[in-house]
């Protein structure tokens, strides 16, 4: 008896622990509306307002007007559905973890972020709604690439927020000293990289570690569609014919020592631009404030220009390279509420630029005045904007494509060092695509 | 003669090793602090262009502005969670491991050698394995996004139950419980007067390993709790890491900032822990 008078004693701190914790149950933060609006209704019958939460992942720092402010003004508007948005402040995958358990327990919030390559796996594990019918009629506000890459096998699932066409960064000071007109197709590109070289300066760089976005996005930018569902089966064509043109084009510039082979995300691409060894490089949009960074400060100020990616097809097209946009989440109970103020939050052109973003929103966008500086006074965002039309409009990804990232930045790596061609590239996303979609037992077109 | 001059000799190289091995020891641990200190006045541009290991031009004060503008003026009060959860998890924590060491050290129960494998295979646990199972139970009980839900399974340490035992086992002898309950003591006064005592080295050392692994815990607390207010220091400083435009001289002032309270606590508790293991190795 005593013994267990003992034992109790030790968890005693645990058990009062534990009967504390009724007293704040009652303050949790409570994600779902009691209200009994139908969905797809506006009109609240009974005058409780529905409640919309938005899980983000946007920087939120300083001199950026906060996620925050704009649920605010939101609510003041729209008394009739009150938003709360919180930020997330651990990775992507972090999230979506967090979210897969809060869908199970049925406590998810209305609204997500979710990068474009991830929409599809989230689709695919049922964490998603099908809000087509609502989304239509806010198609028309946004790049038609973005939007295509809010859809899956034909259901729109979100709005996209941010996007990542490919363009092309140039140091507009150097090109005019070496005499170099900037390219504005395949050809030219691999005419103007080797005269540059032959000056040595290189005008792009073969980026391994960014391949699997970087060069898909490439692809795409040739008119490829790597993915499509056929018969609901995935059709896999990534070393197709767009692919294998872009594969030409790298492997003649690496063969011809043309391009600098550096990792993007390496101390040696920083180092290159900033002794103006690198002048030129193919990026997508959100490099612009990226690179701008990286050169602070150097010779480089007020040098850089942004272009239109050099058509690598036969018109002028570019392809998606990275971006998010906002998901519904499947527990929803008022998607058609929760869409409307999706669509609002995502043609709030001015609050998102200032949080790094390009829009997916067609519309002006004012270029941030770092950035316009940086870039010789051009107007930045404009060109951004012209690129975010041009996305090829058909370009979605497989629910296992992010697994098979690290297969591709190997044979990237071979590629850049010469020990295999960039071709197997492709090749390697091919095989890895089929053999990663069997793995997940999801069924593959033949 | 000869005995001593061959014994002078490696006395001589052995304090010149052990001197080296110091010194490489103590480069070692405060290499990097250094590099935090040099690298939290920096400003962004700076940490590119500038040797990692020299100053460069002081911006402390705009990256501490910096640091709580992006913080939306939250920073103290993360640090000051952060204390909060570690501290209460510790001392709770603390508490529940003695004294689940003594029981599985000095009463036989039926299935106490099962309840101590057990705790041995939570010891091989991670406990980042148990974070989403524990988020679904803690949604359940109601309990997500309160302090409770980083308190309560940070007090749960296996080590410490283990560390317990093996102190109850190797420092309290069965004839002191005996004598205290021949002098009529009932078992609550006993562990609380005579046991606690004599564990109170062990008792410091599993508070500050509960103290550290909640403090470092970062999924846990990124899981359970969404309020801006409710954050620890590492999620809260995790959340300037933004891909764009992140201000890395900020987030390494703010890690220094963070950390001082841990080095307060080391500083404050090490001679409790100095004399507990003084007192093991005289005897």
């Amino acid at each position: 008896m005593e013994h267990t008078v003992a034992r109790a004693a030790g968890v005693l701190a645990a058990v009062a622990a534990l009967a504390a914790t009724s007293a704040c149950a009652g303050t949790q933060a409570t994600t779902t509306a009691p209200s009994p609006a139908a969905p797809g209704t506006t009109a609240v019958t009974g005058g409780e307002p529905v409640e919309i939460a938005y899980l983000h992942r946007l920087p939120d720092g300083e001199g950026m007007t906060k996620v925050a402010e704009l649920a605010e003004q939101w609510n003041e508007e729209n008394p009739d559905i009150q938003v709360t948005a919180t930020k997330f402040d651990g990775r992507a995958a972090e999230m979506i973890t967090k979210i897969e358990a809060d869908v199970q327990a049925g406590t998810a919030p209305c609204l997500a972020q979710a990068g474009y390559a991830e929409v599809p796996s989230l689709f695919t594990r049922g964490l998603l709604a099908d809000v087509t019918s609502e989304a239509a009629g806010y198609a028309d506000n946004y790049s038609a690439g973005a939007f295509s890459l809010m859809t899956v096998g034909g259901t729109t699932v979100g709005l996209p927020q941010d996007g990542g066409p490919l363009v092309y960064y140039y140091n507009a000071a150097e090109f005019e000293r070496l005499g170099l007109t900037v390219p504005t197709t395949m050809t030219e590109l691999a005419d103007v990289a080797k005269t540059a070289a032959g000056q040595g300066k290189y005008v792009v760089a073969f980026q391994p570690d960014e391949a699997q976005y970087w060069l898909a996005a490439q692809a795409a930018a040739a008119g490829g569609t790597w993915f499509s569902a056929e018969n609901d089966a995935w059709r896999v064509d990534a070393a197709g014919e767009a692919s294998q043109q872009v594969a030409g084009l790298w492997q003649d510039l690496l063969d011809s020592d043309a391009a600098l082979v550096e990792q993007r995300w390496g101390d040696g691409f920083r180092g290159a631009l900033n002794d103006q060894s690198l002048i030129g490089t193919i990026g997508a949009a959100w490099e612009a404030p990226l690179l701008a960074g990286d050169m602070a400060g150097t010779a480089n100020e007020g040098q850089w220009s942004v272009a239109q990616l050099p058509s690598f097809g036969s018109e002028a097209m570019t392809g998606p390279d990275g971006g998010f946009g906002v998901v519904v989440l499947r527990t929803c109970d008022h998607p058609a509420e929760a869409m409307e103020f999706n669509n609002w939050l995502n043609t709030q052109i001015d609050a998102l630029v200032s949080q790094g973003l390009v829009v997916a929103a067609t519309g002006p966008m004012e270029t941030p005045e770092a950035i316009r500086t940086f870039y010789g006074g051009q107007d930045v965002f404009a060109e951004l904007a012209t690129a975010n039309e041009n996305l090829n409009p058909d370009f979605p990804y497989i629910p296992t494509y992010p697994a098979i990232g690290a297969e591709m930045a190997a044979a990237a790596d071979r590629a850049g060092s010469g020990q295999g061609t960039v071709m197997d590239i492709f090749t390697t996303a091919q095989e890895a695509s089929v053999s990663s979609l069997e793995d997940a037992g999801l069924p593959v077109a033949r | 003669m000869s005995a001593a001059w061959g014994a002078a000799r490696p006395r001589r190289a052995t304090v010149v090793v052990t001197w080296l091995v110091l010194i490489g020891a103590l480069l070692y641990f405060l290499g990097p602090v250094y590099w935090v200190v040099v690298s939290a006045t920096k400003s962004n541009q700076d940490l590119y262009t500038t040797s990692g290991l020299l100053p460069a031009a002081n911006h402390i004060a705009e990256n501490y502005a910096t640091l709580l503008a992006w913080t939306q003026n939250q920073f103290w009060r993360w640090v000051g969670n952060s204390v909060f959860y570690s501290a209460a998890a510790g001392v709770i924590g603390t508490l529940v491991s003695v004294a689940v060491g003594y029981g599985l050290a000095k009463f036989k129960t039926p299935g106490g050698a099962a309840v101590q494998v057990a705790v041995l295979a939570g010891l091989l646990f991670p406990i980042a394995l148990l974070t989403v199972p524990l988020y679904l139970l803690f949604i359940q009980l109601g309990l997500v996004n309160t302090p409770w839900a980083v308190i309560i399974p940070s007090c749960v340490s296996p080590f410490g139950v283990f560390l317990g035992r093996i102190y109850v086992e190797a420092s309290v002898p069965d004839e002191l419980l005996e004598a205290a309950r021949l002098d009529g003591a009932s078992e609550l006064r006993i562990f609380f007067a005579v046991v606690l005592r004599l564990l109170a080295p062990a008792m410091v050392t599993i508070f500050l390993f509960i103290f550290v692994a909640t403090w470092n815990n970062f999924l846990l607390p990124l899981m359970m709790l969404t309020t801006n207010e409710l954050k620890p220091v590492t999620v809260g400083l995790y959340g300037m890491m933004s891909y764009f435009n992140p201000q890395y001289g900020a987030v390494l002032q703010g890690a220094l900032l963070g950390v001082l309270p841990l080095i307060v606590l080391f500083l404050g508790l090490q001679r409790y822990w100095q004399a507990g293991l003084a007192s093991g190795a005289v005897k």
